[in-house]
Formats: C-alpha cells, structure tokens, sequence
C-alpha cells in the first residue's frame, strides 16, 4: 500500500478538481508573482550593471567588496534553501514536528545571512561606502538592501508558517512570541548598522543581545514543543512560501556572480563591459 | 514496510538513474498519503533516513530517505558549485573566461534550484511556461537595454 | 481542525461582516461587481476632476498672452491631467469592466481572491486620494505625468509636489499589480467547463494579455519610483549627474514601462469593441484566432520600442533604426484587427445604436491615431514633431478617440446586464455625437498646431504666433466634450429613475454574461455553464447558425433565426428574495474589513515618508495589523476555501 502511495501520479501536489488547469490559484498567483519579480530585479541589476565603474569619487569595489565572506554567506542562504526543501517534504508526509524543524532552521540560517549583511553593511560603512557617496554606494545598497528586505520578509512569513505548526492554543501565542523576538534581534541588528541613528553604541548593543537571547529562547521553546497535528492541510500553503524563499535565494545566486565575483576588481582603473571586465 | 524490497526488485539500467528516477522511471515522487502513522520517538531531523541508510546506504531509491537523499545530494552540488565559482574568482585566468564561466556556473545552479528545489521539473507545465516566458523576456529586454547602452562589451 | 484550533485562538476583533445591504455592506463587500461599480463611479469621478483641469487648460490657451491661471498652477494641472486620465480613468474604467466581466463571461461566481480584489479597489482610491491631495496642500505634482529626471531630482523639483506624484504611483501601481494577479489567475483557472482558450471571448483574452503587461510592465517603474524616491528622501545618485548618474537612464526605465503601458490602456477598449461589433452586426468576430493573436503579438513586440519615446536624445544610428523598425512593425497587428473588425461590419445586419456607434468611431478614430503614431515612428520627421502638439493630437486620438470611445461603447453595451435597465438611446446618441464633434474638433486642429510648432506643456504663447484662432476652436471642442459629458449623467440619472427595463438578453447577444438575469444575481450562475463553442450563448440559441458557420456559409447566419422569443424559458427567472443565494445552496465569501485597513494602511504609510518617522511606525503597524488579520482570518465556509 505505502508503494501504491509512493507511486501515485500527484507528485506531491494538491490537485484542484474545480479548476480549469487543476492547480491552486494561490500557487499560480505566487509564479506569476516571481514572474513578475523576475523583472522586479531585473530592474535592479540592470540599474547596478548601467552604472558600474561610472562612479566619480571612491570607495571602489576592489577596495570594499569581501569576496571569501559573501561566499560564506551565499552557502548560509543556499543551505537555508535546503532546509526549506526538507520542510516541505516532511510537511507533505505529514511530519509535524520535523517540519516545523526545518521551517525554523530555514528561517535561522535566513536570519543569519541577514547577520551577514548586517556586518557587511556596517563593515562598508565604517570603510566610508554610504548610498550617498557615489554611484557603486548607491546602486549596491538599494540593489543587496531590496534583496534583504525580502529575506526578511520571507523570514516573518517562516516564523508564521512555524506558529500555525504548534500544539493546539499555542499558535497565536508562540507566533506573537517569536514574531517579537525577530523583531527585536533586528531593531538591534539595524541599531548595529547605525541605521537608527537615536540609538547608539551600548543601548543598541543591549537590544542586540536582548534580541539574540530572545531569538534562542524563542527557539528552544519551539524546538521543544511537540504535535501529533496533521500538516497536510498546510504542504500547499509551505510550498507557496517555498517558492518565495527559493526564489529569494535565485536572485543572491545572480547578485553574488554580478555584484561580487564579476565586479570585485572593479576600480579606477577599469572601464571595460560585462564579459570582459 | 514492503517499500524497500519491491522498490529493490524494480529494474534500474545504471548508476544515476538509481539516485534521481524512482522505480517506475520516473523523476522524483513526493508521496502526499505515506506517513499517516504516528512519527517514531527521538526521529532525527532527517526522519528515517540516516537509519535506513546504515541498513542499505546503496539503496538510494527507497523508502522516505530517497527524497531526503536527493535533495541533499542537489544542495552538495549547489556548494561545490559555489565553491568553484570562489575558486575560479581567485585563478589569474583571463577575465572574458573567468566572466563567462562565472555565468554559466551561476546559470546552472538558477536552474538547479528552480528545477529540483522548486519543483519545476516535476510540476505542472503551466508554471515553467508562467515563470518561464517572464524571466527570459526579462533577460531579453535588459540584454537589450545594457547591448544600446553600450554595456555589454565596453 | 487543527489548524482551527490555532486560528480561533487569533485576536480578531472584526469579525467577518455578512450583511448584503447597507453602506458597511458595500465597504467591507468582495463581490466583484460591487468591487466594480465601485472601480466605475470612482474613475468617473476622477474623470471629472481630470477633466476640469483638461478644461481650464484649454481657457488659459484660449487667448494669447492669457494670465487666467499661472505657470505654476499650469505645470500642475497638465501633470495631474495627465497621470489622473491614465491611472486613475482609463486604468481603473478598465478594471471595473474586469470586474463586472471577466468572471460573467467566463462562467464564473467570482474573481479567484475576492479579498485582494477589495484590497486592489481601497489601495486603487486611496493612492488616487493621495495624489490629489497636493492640491490641499498647494503641491500638487508638476512635473508632467514621465516625471523626467533631472527635472524631478531633489535639487530641481524643491517641495512635495514630485513626492506626491512618486509616492501615489508607487501605491497606484500596487493597486494594479494586485489587480493584475487576480485576473491573471481567474482567467486562467476559473473559465467554465469546456472554455479552452481558443474559445474565450475576445475582451477576456485581451484582459489575460492586459495583466501580463502589467504583471511585467509594472516592476519596471516600481523600481524607477524607488530610485528617484531615494535620490530625492534619501539623497541617493541615480539620476544625478554630479556623481555620474544619467538622467537619460530614467527615460529608459520610465518608457520600458510606458510603452506597454500605452497597450495597458488601449487593449481593454479593444477587447470591448471585439464584443460589440460582432453582436451588433449579427455576425460572428470575423478572424477570431487573428484577432487574438494580433493581441498577444502587440503586447510582445510592446516591450521593444520604447526607444522610439527617445529618438531626440542620441540613440546613436544603429539603435535608432532598430527602434524605428520594431516600432513600424508594430502598427502590423494593429491594422490586422482593424482589418478583423471592418470584416466583421461587412455584410452584418448593423444596429447603430449607442454601443455600436462608439464601437465604430473608437475604429476610426483609432485609425487617425494609429497613423500619426506611425509617422513618428520615422525618426527625421520625430525630431520634427517631439514635444509639439502634434505628439499631443497623436495620443488623444488613440487615448480619447479609441481607449475612452471603446470604454463608453462598453458602458452602452453592458449597461442593461449591470442596472437591469437601457440608458436611454435618444441621450446616448446625443451624448454619442456630441463627444464624437467635440473630439475631433478638439483634436484634430492641434495636428496643425503642432506641425506649425507650437510646443507642449507651454502656460501661454504670444500673440504674434499666430495660433489664436486654432485654439480658440481647440477650446470650443474641449467644452463640447464637457457638454456630452453632461448628457451622459443626465442619462445616467434619468434612467436610473425611470429607464426602460432591459431583459436578461437585450440585444440578442453571443456571450455567456446573457444567459443570467439582469441585474446578475449575487452569485452569478445557478449551474456553471458547460461550454461547447466559441460564443456559446449564440450556439445554444442558434444551433443551426453554428453547423452553417461551420461549413463556412457565411450567407445564412446572416438570417434572423424564427422564434427567438421561444428560447427565453433559457434563462433562470430569478425573484429578488433569491439573490442571494440561499435557496440554491450557493455559499459566497462573507465580507471582509482588512482589504481596506490594508490598503488605506499602505497609502498612509507611502504618504508619511514624507512627513515625521513615527508616522511612517504607526502606518506600517497598522499596514501590517490589516496583512495579518487578512492571512488568518477565518473563512466563513469551510468548504468554499480556495
């Protein structure tokens, strides 16, 4: 019987008997969304690509950009791809607790390529790169920044699909409870950056590690929470935020080829194209 | 669980096929209706898998580590390719083949990912044609937009 | 169950409204076709506003030298005339036949996500509000519906008044974006049993390919609003040339949108015509497949000309002939589908009614439009006419002539289906006339203007020109207008009184929407249609009809069939207790409040990154209270959920 399971033509996926094509709107609408995303950062890159080597005044890619660090942090955000593979294969085989495993641990390696570029960005700032100081600074902040914010969105949104796999009452509450511990970690991770310029050196630090403790508290907790809850109602729901983080970690694949390997050398110097240089 | 054993008896032509193409020749099956049992005790975060993997570690075509299995495999590939992306950022190669093969290298773990993590490869065709049409008009139009603004080969 | 569990557990202190009369009941509706009177009555009040300002334009032209209004106001009023006629008419007129029809005409109960409908609406008024609300505070935007850096830039553009047109774009085009999806994922998964593509009517094809467009289109200047947003909040370099950005690089951003947007506004008229010539001719759409195709081949080929917006600023040859080239290839399948539309005229019994008068001037009208745009598709004579009133005749005739013609022949057309009564055809032809003179008496003497050149977007010109007495009569058209706008609201008001009641299938039509009763019943169909042929309500009334088209014998479907009268038992009698529903056991979402916190929310907090921080916090808490409540709302049938 379990080969006749396995064997089954479904694939994993839900079939919508009262569609015209058989497939869920909701998954639908999310590949026409990162269809539409594809030109969403499309935009972006190419504004980076205009723009490359037309800065007036430094700092430089060749001075700035840390390639060994960046390759960590694409592997970090590649794993999180993994794991979020896991979380959807075991929500399909309706394993609670495993996939609300995985969907932690996607949203934790998610949460530390947000560390990454946290450090990065403060790292370039103390090297004097701002927004405002010339094209490069400009163009690779809001191009890596967009990118962030939806690895942050996509990481509220884990946390979400994490809270709805709790034991019974315990959604809203542990979802509360993780959704401020989140966002703690990041006001201290902003308050790092200097992003929020009314809070400074130690008050941010304090809320840093305020936010870090309650990450882990939080965590523990979810970790240590079990479920005999059936999850097969949410494997579409998983795979619609699957998509999403997938294709979040598509689009690091391009901007670390186009921003870091291929443009790292970038200085003065050169003034060459895409292939050549 | 009979699983095992049949999915052993099916005939398997070679090497590869044994590690992505389950027992009925096709690509890999997510099972929505196997587990409706209890999960086992003190289960590891990869399920059955490392267990099962110990009894018959050749067996890669199985039981529920076969998907595990394969994903972990695409994400090893996915690292080595990063890794040698790293590796061809520091040779002294010239740049028009360090570009290019960064691209390429890059290309193939896009695809990678969208066809096995994102299961494009097995769903249905309406999202590839969906995703598809958008990411390569979006590739035509700002190759387009780079190539008139002198980008490409400056 | 589980997941019950959870979500009960939810705070949820609105709980899902289920009344279906009332003012609440409207604000909190997600039923379609309220959501698109809603999208009708509020284009056309912003088509008024746009209008006024069209008008005082034209009274400030009227005379040399005028002074009637300063150069000041002036830029804001061209600005806001032009980006309220684009995004806040035209667009959302389109949406709202979307949403009155899409799911009519394909057999469906209601969009795929009635919520985010809802919340496309609220986001659609409240970025219109928002951009309006400039004038309140005596900036509204003035630096013309392109915003061209560095006109636009910080340093240049001092006050809110750009802010206001980037930031009410920005929200505007997630209305629409929202919007897009939608309809993208109806069209696709809701068509009725049997309606393969090939057998959809052509206005929802042109709908599918209108949401492509902007599902691709939009992105485009949503990254273009971020960048000049940031340079002009955050002091950012995109388009400041002191540190080596390129002004020019945002007409490339604004144009690789602006292009298919122009198809945005033009392919929804044409889906209308595609509808009612046919019905009006008594013939079937002559070369369907080629009308479709045409359609998807404009959209395409849209996305490689915007360069030809562009030709002054130094292209260098090579792309300037590229451009040229795709853009002359484009008036191809445009003249296809003139060509499919004055066939389908051809040897019809043709009606002139309202609906068909329209229908016929939107095609020759748009012919007037298409061939000027093709002239400057020739570079040398576009250098000529670039910012001369050439350029604005241009796109009047296709914008006016053909996408406003096409929406008001839709109005005529669809009126009985929506109100359940006619607008009165002795008004409508008044109105028709009137708009058609006013139009071309409007219009057309600004080819001379322009070809004499007189520029763009001047407050005033001397008298020396010699322009006066053009103008004068370009101003005498632009009244004209505003008086066939008057007849049509009277219309509107007289037979919303007393108008003569329309039947379920007034004009003996061809398409699924007339099988139901008018005004449609809350739940559209009682049994989803099963579709066999393309223009399945004709086939079921006129089978014999179809076995001719079929061999081809084009003669005899010309006939009236006898005893139309007898198929009427085909449509449901439907009393106004059963409205809603309940006796069918038809289940319909519950209504909902977070569309609208969601939506208000967004434009709220769009609008305080102009003003202190923690406005933008409490904006973004409540944008962000509306999202959560929508995700885990629950659903009032379980078994209706998906």
């Amino acid at each position: 019987m379990a080969q006749a399971a396995i064997t089954t033509e479904n694939h994993g996926v839900e079939h919508h008997e009262e569609t015209s094509t058989g497939l869920g709107h909701r998954k639908l609408l999310m590949w026409s969304f990162l269809g539409s995303e594809c030109m969403f950062f499309g935009s972006l890159i190419a504004t980076y690509l205009v723009y490359r080597n037309q800065s007036k005044v430094g700092p430089w890619p060749e001075e700035i950009i840390d390639v060994p660090l960046t390759t960590v942090s694409t592997f970090v955000l590649l794993m999180s791809s993994l794991a979020m593979v896991l979380a959807l294969n075991y929500t399909q085989r309706n394993r609670p607790n495993l996939a609300r495993f995985w969907i932690l641990m996607t949203a934790a390696l998610g949460s530390g390529f947000l560390g990454f570029q946290a450090f990065e960005f403060t790292e370039f700032f103390h090297e004097g790169l701002t927004p405002r100081i010339n094209l490069f600074g400009t163009t690779f902040f809001v191009l890596t920044g967009f990118h962030g914010a939806h690895v942050t969105l996509g990481v509220i949104w884990l946390l979400v699909m994490s809270g709805t796999i709790t034991p019974k009452g315990m959604g809203a509450v542990s979802l509360l409870a993780t959704l401020l511990a989140f966002y703690l970690g990041m006001v201290g991770v902003l308050g790092m950056v200097d992003v929020i310029p009314d809070i400074e050196g130690s008050p941010s630090v304090i809320i840093f590690i305020v936010g870090v403790a309650s990450t882990v508290i939080a965590g523990v907790w979810h970790f240590s929470m079990k479920t005999t809850m059936s999850v097969k109602h949410q494997a579409e729901n998983l795979e619609i935020t699957g998509l999403y983080w997938h294709f979040v970690d598509i689009v690091w694949i391009v901007i670390f080829t186009v921003v870091y390997l291929v443009s790292a050398g970038d200085g003065p110097h050169l003034s060459e194209g895409l292939l050549n240089g | 669980m009979t699983t095992e054993e049949s999915g052993t008896e099916q005939q398997r032509p070679n090497f590869l096929r044994r590690w992505l193409w389950h027992g009925d020749y096709r690509y890999l099956v997510i099972p929505t209706t196997y587990a409706e049992e209890p999960e086992p005790e003190g289960e590891s975060p990869f399920g059955r898998a490392p267990a099962t993997w110990k009894r018959k570690w050749w067996d890669w075509t199985s039981g529920d580590h076969s998907t595990v299995f394969f994903y972990i495999v695409i994400g090893s590939i996915l690292s080595v390719i990063t890794l040698s992306e790293y590796w061809i950022f520091t040779t002294d190669l010239q740049q028009v083949w360090v570009n290019s093969s960064l691209f390429a290298l890059s290309a193939i773990k896009f695809f990678m990912v969208v066809a096995f993590f994102m299961h494009l490869k097995f769903d249905n065709k309406w999202f590839t044609y969906l995703f598809g049409a958008a990411f390569f008009l979006a590739i035509a139009i700002f190759l387009s937009l780079l190539a008139l603004l002198d980008k490409l080969n400056g | 169950m589980a997941q019950e569990a959870v979500i009960s557990k939810f705070p949820n202190p609105f709980p899902r409204p289920k009344g279906y009369s009332g003012i609440w009941s409207w604000i909190t509706t997600v039923d379609h076709k309220r959501i698109g009177t809603m999208y009708g009555m509020t284009a056309f009040m912003f088509f008024l506003v746009g209008g006024i300002e069209a008008l005082i334009m034209r009274l400030q032209l009227a005379r040399a030298d005028n002074d009637l209004v300063s150069p000041e106001v002036f830029n804001q009023l061209f600005t806001m005339h032009g980006t309220t006629m684009i995004f806040l008419v035209v667009m959302p007129l389109s949406a709202a036949f979307f949403n009155w029809m899409i799911p009519l005409l394909i057999g469906a109960r209601d969009v795929a996500f009635p919520r985010l409908n809802a919340f496309s609406y609220w986001t659609f008024l409240a970025g219109g509000l928002l951009m309006n609300l400039g004038f309140a505070f005596n900036s509204a935007p003035n630096a013309g519906w392109f915003g061209y850096a560095n006109l636009t830039e910080g340093a240049y553009s001092l006050g809110n008044n750009t802010d206001f047109w980037v930031i009410g774009l920005q929200v505007l085009g997630i209305a629409s974006l929202a919007a897009a999806f939608n309809f993208l994922v109806t069209i696709i998964n809701m068509r009725a049993p049997g309606m393969s593509f090939m057998k959809m009517p052509v206005f929802v094809w042109m709908a599918l390919i209108v949401q492509i467009l902007l599902v691709l289109a939009f992105p485009v200047i949503t990254v273009a609003l971020i960048e000049l947003q940031f340079d002009r909040l955050y002091l950012t370099n995109f388009f400041n040339p002191d540190a080596g950005g390129e002004p020019v690089y945002w007409q490339h951003m604004f144009w690789l949108f602006g292009h298919p947007e122009v198809y945005i506004l033009i392919l929804p008229a044409m889906g209308i015509v595609s509808e009612v010539l046919p019905v009006f001719s008594r013939k079937p759409l002559f070369g369907y497949p080629f009308v479709v195709f045409a359609g998807a081949s404009i959209a395409f080929m849209g996305f490689f000309v915007w360069s030809h917006h562009m030709f002054t600023t130094g292209l260098g040859p090579a792309a300037t002939s590229a451009f040229a080239l795709s853009t002359m290839a484009i008036a191809v399948p445009t003249g296809i589908k003139i060509f499919n539309w004055i066939g389908t005229v051809w040897g019809g019994q043709v009606r002139l009614n309202s609906a068909m008068l329209f229908s016929l001037a939107f095609v020759a009208l748009f012919i007037v439009g298409g061939l000027s745009g093709v002239t400057h598709a020739s570079p040398p004579t576009d250098a000529q006419q670039q910012d001369t009133y050439y350029i604005v005749a241009h796109f009047h005739y296709v914008l006016f002539g053909g996408s406003l013609f096409g929406l008001f022949s839709g109005v005529y057309y669809w009126w009985p289906k929506i109100t359940g009564k006619y607008l009165s055809e002795k008004l409508g032809k008044v109105h028709f006339w009137l708009m058609f003179i006013g139009m071309n008496l409007t219009f057309f003497p600004m080819h001379w203007l322009g070809l004499d050149g007189m520029p763009r977007r001047i407050f005033t010109y001397s008298a020396d020109s010699g322009w006066e007495r053009t103008n004068e009569w370009v101003t005498v058209g632009a009244f004209i207008i505003a008086l066939s706008i008057v007849v049509f609201i009277v219309n509107f008001f007289k037979t919303s009184r007393s108008g003569e009641v329309a039947g379920a299938d007034p004009w003996d039509a061809r398409t699924l929407e007339w099988s139901i009763p008018s005004p449609v019943p809350v739940y559209n169909f009682v049994n989803i249609p099963q579709v066999e042929t393309l223009d399945d309500w004709w086939a079921k009334k006129y089978p014999e009809t179809v076995a001719h088209e079929e061999s081809h014998d084009s003669d005899t479907e010309q006939v009236a069939p006898a005893g139309a009268e007898d198929l009427q038992p085909l449509v449901p009698k439907v009393s106004p207790e059963e409205r809603l529903g309940e006796d069918h056991g038809i289940h319909l979402p519950d209504g909902s409040y977070y569309p609208l916190i969601a939506g208000f929310g967004l434009a709220f907090f769009g609008g305080s990154l102009m003003s202190a921080w923690w406005l933008t916090l409490i904006a973004g808490l409540v944008m962000f209270y509306g999202t959560l409540g929508w995700i885990f709302e629950p659903v009032n049938d379980p078994e209706d959920h998906h």
